[in-house]
């Protein structure tokens, strides 16, 4: 049997290119902030170099992220209903919530880094952390 | 019955952990989508009798007369087909008129991130465009291809049924239009109405598209060959779309 189209409508292109972006960045991001983590338990006489590093790379591509994620809503000023109604049983929500933990902890982290504020114990928690909802994010 | 006091505080333990929540299910915090507005004393289907499908298109202009579409979007279609079967060289038409198929369980309603679509008691699958953040995780989890973006509202689209239509008594826009009278509207809840009595007297011919996928569409197909129940990537040559030039 041979069919040929005569008139189907092909399905217009709804995910644009600021979602390649994201997963781009963010992949970059989490994988950074997990070398980052590592970098600050395993104890290495290169550690504090790597998590520099690290930690400006996830820092600065974890800003980036969701901006391209908020830009390919297209309505992009309705960010906030992700909030007003939760919706735990849909993926995206939950990167949401945790898209701007990350982006935070990282900050957070990064400024107590630089700063030489906060002793090992607490840089440690925070790694952890950021390590944790950059897992999140990756699944 | 021997009950020690260790059993006693055990099983109190369960008890109130089990009444703490009863507030929870009463505050009615749900755990998946709910069916919410319409009435469940309807159920809401469509049948298209295939045999009758001329494919004029007059479905699809007035649907996107009635509810104002963009130009180039569109709630339904006909998709028209040219089959030739291997040792034959007669050609013959296939008409395959495409809309939301309206499922009960609708791939697109749990991925909505602010449950901005839904599916109302009577089964009809809608849209809060005012809720909605236009992020199309729906249009990308649609099997049917029935939902793409409105780039005059910026927020998902599809068929309703004309739910607005519906409420006032009336038909469908693309029901009303219909010339050969292939599209019929019904209650599948009353065995009276014509698409209960027709959807019983063709039992065994009745098709929908993708079943497979377990979405249990509510578009019924009358007349369907089995060559088109299933996606044909892959197996039709594509067709020559043009696009009209608009800007959005």
């Amino acid at each position: 049997m041979v069919i040929n189209e005569m008139l189907a409508q092909p399905q217009a292109i709804t995910w644009l290119p600021w979602a390649v972006q994201y997963f781009f960045f963010i992949g970059i991001a989490a994988c950074a902030a997990l070398l980052a983590c590592a970098a600050r338990w395993l104890r290495h006489r290169h550690g504090e170099q790597c998590e520099r590093v690290c930690l400006f790379i996830a820092l600065t591509c974890g800003i980036t992220a969701p901006l391209a994620l908020t830009a390919d809503l297209h309505q992009t000023a309705r960010f906030w209903h992700f909030y007003a109604w939760p919706t735990p049983w849909s993926w995206m929500p939950w990167g949401a919530l945790f898209l701007p933990l990350f982006t935070l902890l990282l900050g957070l982290w990064f400024l107590l880094f630089h700063l030489r504020r906060g002793d090992t114990r607490l840089l440690r928690a925070l790694a952890l952390a950021t390590a944790l909802t950059a897992i999140g994010l990756l699944l | 019955m021997d009950i020690s006091k260790r059993q006693f505080l055990q099983q109190m333990g369960v008890v109130t952990a089990g009444a703490a929540l009863v507030p929870l299910a009463e505050a009615g915090i749900a755990f998946g989508p709910e069916r919410h507005e319409g009435s469940d004393q309807h159920r809401y289907a469509m049948l298209i009798d295939l045999r009758r499908c001329i494919g004029c298109q007059s479905c699809t202009v007035s649907c996107t007369i009635e509810n104002q579409t963009p130009q180039g979007a569109f709630r339904t279609t006909v998709n028209q087909y040219q089959v030739r079967l291997a040792d034959r060289d007669d050609v013959t038409n296939v008409l395959l008129p495409r809309l939301c198929n309206h499922c009960d369980n609708p791939p697109c309603v749990p991925v909505c991130p602010v449950q901005a679509t839904f599916q109302r008691k009577d089964g009809i699958v809608v849209i809060d465009n005012t809720r909605c953040v236009g992020c199309a995780y729906c249009v990308q989890a649609c099997p049917y291809d029935a939902r793409f973006i409105n780039h005059a509202t910026q927020t998902a689209d599809k068929c309703t049924f004309c739910a607005h239509r519906l409420e006032a008594g009336l038909l469908p826009a693309c029901v009303e239009s219909c010339v050969g009278g292939a599209r019929i509207i019904g209650d599948l809840k009353d065995p009276g109405s014509t698409l209960s009595r027709m959807l019983a007297t063709h039992r065994d011919d009745i098709k929908v598209l993708k079943p497979e996928n377990n979405t249990r569409p509510h578009v019924f197909y009358l007349g369907l060959d089995e060559a088109f129940v299933s996606p044909l990537q892959g197996r039709a040559r594509p067709a020559l779309w043009q696009e009209v030039e608009y800007g959005h």
